[in-house]
């Protein structure tokens, strides 16, 4: 039944995270160049160094390093940033919210997109829209969000200057959040000044990281739908006198929503990497660009952090895309 | 769209593909850019003249024509600059590319030949490592190792080997149910023979295929890289840092930001129909 | 006597690239109403192509090149693409060949039903779903209310059939394309199902043009009968004088290919493959001759 189903993928995710723990602990013990020598500077003494070592953990054995890093990440302790001297989980939890949001309104973005671009492309099949969706398709698809984010931001930003290509908001509106969610929580609190500027500074990061992911969900999607069209229960539909609009809409389309999630999930997972660099060619205050700086600066628990909250983010992802596979198809909720 | 036709020699359909000559002449051009630097380039792309600094390109108001393209913050030449930055995206794709495909192909043949527990083995490590994303893995990557152009290529390779070892451990595993291996086997030929001598062969336009395409996605990971300040030192002309310089006077000089952002666009585009169009000659049916 | 359908001398071919490939020549068949007729032929005879056009599901690379199709409303196909259109919505339908396929597999069986019986008749989805239940107690399934609240894959193949069937009568059709509806089934479910049909057909008065390659099951259920081959008729007549007196050699042939009950031991005989060729042969000069 569905929910044992649901607890194996959580006992799948494990070996999964002790993955990620086991691997970043391993990379970043093997870093050449000393992380206390860099916070201390020149000035420092013998003295001083060996407690800073002692206070971060860093006199101990590699292996024991790990058993207390293991300790420490069950018990939700990862330790307190070298470069920013705060608790990591702390960080953590304040700026997630930031790339949270960015993430979802991109998924919904690439999602919708690419519903209309295959439904179109399906609907004219083998007539000049769907050339047309195909040849745009082909473009998208080939360039990354990196790339995205720069001309988006030479195109709309500097050339037709309508959209805003630094930061979350605009300076001028002030915003006393609780929860650091802030486009839900200034729509909940009625604050929609807030939520006109917080969207229009996510239009531009949230389209980069949407159009590659958009094209590859339309050709997936695209295909799986042309794959529908010709199954015995579209014609039988097509007997029934129902228009094709219909036919595709009300009878194809859950089908070929099932195939189409599962083969693209892997892609909506690529989206949360590509937050990395959007975040930081727009100034986002997200996880994504505090990674940057994380390792920028060498600051071991602060890296180590953000990879454990990248992987939980991947498996969430994971599990929203089985969650809604499960719901699209009966066969799976009975199996 | 040509109609594919395979009575065609092989030859006249590579050459019947408009998106094969648009690749081989993008890629053409990079080749050129990157030997002929020193003679191509105007200017030294080091020479800074604070007098000349911010001069857009000269078709602009205020543009010099010695300057064709326009300078930086320091003044120094975008158009050599550019040229030079050629270099680093093209040994980069080159190099990081190849060695990628030499690992994931070999992994990727013996995980799909061989079978059993060695299979499981890799294509677990393959599953394992494509769960991390890889931008962060690359950037993680470059600081365990170190900037430098090296570390950029070493960092492609231990994460990019993945998409050539999936498709090859497929393809091989196709390969081998075929006639010929079977044949090959009743000779009474060596595994390793029919593996390297007569299943590799076969392999051989799907790799073409797959450097292509990964020659672009090493472009570009040397240009993150480089924007995030850990490829090659800062005042090294590549794309990447001519586009991280750009990004800083965006209004100022939005130049400086769209003409290195149009060359790693350009190149991309060009790789990726390089490497669709060879598909597509190759195998006509591949199209739906 | 009125026709529920008519077809005048039509022909059909597929279009791939700059060639035409006959499919249909010349076929000329009336369906008086109320008949149930047999359209017996081999895998490729056209006969899945000539239930097409009836329902009008034409893939695009067919092309009607000449010959009417003519509806009881009124409608007609010329030589040119047409589209069965809202007139005819509901008027004609179809019993498909296999049951496991042709049920939208992500949809309730209550919703399935409902979508066809209010795309023809819109009413209150609660008198909708009394229809739906009614329906489904003629097809013989008990417990309706049950199977409505039911996904296809739960429902065995004898069951999906017989949804099937009371979809397909649910709009009161003047015609409907049974496409071989019992091919898939099991041997006992067949006979069910067959019954279930012919019933369904007596009570409604409904014609039914019936697809199969089984002269056996013509013998139980058909008025009167049509053989194909290569695209053409070669023999049409009420059931009984067809199977008494069959005047075409391939008729001939097909009914000593049945194996006989009441006649054990005697050696089957196939189709001869000299017939085949002799028929296949005919077509050709038939496609030559049209063409000069």
């Amino acid at each position: 039944m569905s929910h044992s189903y649901f607890f194996n993928r959580l006992l799948l995710a494990i070996p999964t995270l002790a993955g990620a723990v086991t691997i970043t602990f391993i990379l970043l013990r093997v870093v050449p160049g000393d992380p206390i020598a860099m916070m201390t500077g020149p000035g420092a003494t013998e003295a001083d160094i060996a407690q800073l070592r002692a206070h971060y953990g860093l006199d101990h054995s590699i292996a024991h390093q790990f058993v207390l890093y293991l300790g420490q990440v069950i018990t939700g302790d990862l330790g307190t940033s070298i470069s920013l001297r705060q608790d990591v989980g702390e960080l953590i939890i304040g700026r997630l919210p930031v790339t949270v949001e960015l993430v979802l309104i991109a998924m919904l973005i690439a999602a919708s997109l690419a519903l209309v671009l295959a439904l179109t492309g399906t609907f004219w099949r083998d007539r000049w829209p769907e050339r047309l969706v195909d040849s745009f398709i082909g473009v998208v698809v080939a360039i990354p969000d990196f790339l995205w984010a720069l001309s988006l931001i030479l195109i709309l930003g500097v050339a037709i200057p309508v959209m805003p290509i630094f930061g979350r908001m605009d300076l001028t509106v002030s915003f006393d959040s609780w929860t650091n969610f802030y486009l839900t929580e200034s729509l909940l609190r009625g604050e929609f000044e807030v939520t006109r500027s917080v969207l229009h500074h996510m239009v531009l990061p949230a389209v980069s990281l949407a159009l590659p992911l958009m094209a590859i969900t339309t050709r997936v999607l695209k295909s799986c739908l042309n794959a529908e069209m010709n199954r015995e229960y579209v014609t039988l539909a097509r007997t029934r006198g129902f228009s094709r609009l219909k036919v595709i809409y009300s009878q194809a389309l859950r089908n070929a929503l099932v195939p189409a999630t599962t083969l693209s999930g892997v892609q909506f997972t690529f989206l949360i990497g590509g937050t990395v660099l959007v975040e930081r060619i727009f100034g986002y205050p997200g996880i994504g660009n505090m990674a940057i700086d994380a390792v920028i600066n060498r600051d071991l628990p602060l890296i180590q952090g953000l990879v454990l909250t990248f992987a939980i983010l991947f498996i969430l992802v994971n599990l929203l895309i089985d969650l809604f596979v499960t719901f699209l198809d009966p066969r799976l909720r009975h199996a | 769209m040509p109609d594919g036709r395979p009575d065609l020699p092989l030859m006249r359909r590579i050459l019947r593909e408009p998106r094969i000559i648009f690749g081989l002449c993008i890629l053409g051009l990079m080749c050129l850019a990157a030997i002929l630097a020193p003679w191509l380039s105007p200017h030294n792309p080091l020479e800074q003249d604070l007098l000349f600094s911010f001069l857009p390109p000269s078709w602009q108001e205020n543009g010099d024509p010695i300057f064709f393209l326009g300078t930086d913050n320091l003044g120094r030449d975008i158009a050599s600059r550019l040229i030079y930055g050629t270099r680093t995206a093209l040994i980069v794709a080159i190099v990081a590319a190849t060695l990628a495909a030499l690992l994931g192909t070999i992994l990727g043949m013996i995980a799909g030949f061989y079978g059993g527990k060695i299979d499981m083995l890799i294509s677990c490590a393959v599953d394992i490592w494509m769960s991390f994303p890889a931008v962060l893995l690359s950037i993680v990557l470059v600081a365990v190792i170190g900037a430098g152009l090296h570390a950029v290529i070493i960092a492609i390779v231990i994460i990019d080997w993945t998409r050539f070892c999936r498709v090859m451990r497929a393809e091989t595993m196709v390969q081998k149910e075929r006639d010929y291996v079977s044949s090959a086997v009743t000779i009474g030929l060596s595994r390793f023979r029919i593996l390297f001598q007569e299943v590799l062969p076969n392999l051989l336009p799907l790799l073409i295929v797959l450097l292509t395409l990964e020659m672009g996605i090493a472009i570009v990971v040397e240009t993150i890289l480089s924007f995030v300040g850990l490829s090659v030192a800062s005042d090294t002309p590549t794309w990447g840092n001519l586009i991280q310089e750009g990004r800083q006077y965006i209004h100022q000089a939005p130049w400086l930001l769209g003409l290195p952002v149009a060359c790693v666009v350009l190149s991309v585009l060009g790789l990726n129909a390089l490497g669709d169009g060879i598909k597509e000659v190759i195998d006509p049916e591949s199209r739906q | 006597m009125t026709h529920a359908l008519s077809i005048n001398d039509l022909h059909l071919g597929v279009r791939n690239g700059s060639i035409l490939t006959p499919i249909l020549r010349g076929i000329n068949l009336d369906l008086s109403e109320g008949e149930i007729h047999g359209l017996v032929g081999e895998s490729g005879a056209g006969k899945t192509m000539l239930g097409r056009v009836i329902l009008d599901i034409l893939p695009p690379a067919a092309v009607i090149t000449s010959g009417k199709v003519k509806y009881p409303t009124g409608a007609s196909t010329h030589s040119a693409r047409y589209t069965r259109g809202k007139k005819n919505r509901g008027r004609i339908s179809l019993i498909p060949q296999d049951p496991m396929t042709s049920l939208n597999p992500v949809k309730r069986i209550g919703k399935q039903m409902g979508e066809i019986l209010k795309l023809v008749h819109p009413d209150s989805s609660h008198r909708t779903r009394k229809r739906a239940e009614q329906l489904l107690r003629e097809v013989k399934i008990k417990k309706p209310e049950h199977v409505l609240q039911q996904y296809p894959h739960q429902l065995s193949g004898g069951m999906r059939q017989r949804v099937l069937i009371a979809m397909a009568f649910s709009t009161e059709p003047k015609l409907i394309v049974a496409d071989e509806p019992t091919t898939a089934l099991d041997v006992s479910v067949q006979r069910q199902v067959l019954r279930l049909i012919r019933d369904l057909q007596k009570n409604r008065g409904t014609t039914i043009l019936f697809v199969t390659h089984d002269l056996g099951v013509v013998a139980k259920i058909c008025d009167r009968v049509s053989l194909m081959h290569s695209g053409m008729i070669l023999e049409q007549g009420d059931v009984a004088d067809v199977f008494r007196t069959p005047s075409h050699r391939y008729t001939q042939s097909l009914l000593e290919a049945i194996p006989r009950y009441d006649r054990p031991r005697e050696k089957l005989a196939p189709v001869a493959e000299d017939l085949q060729t002799e028929l296949i042969q005919t077509a050709r000069e038939y496609d030559q001759r049209r063409q000069t």
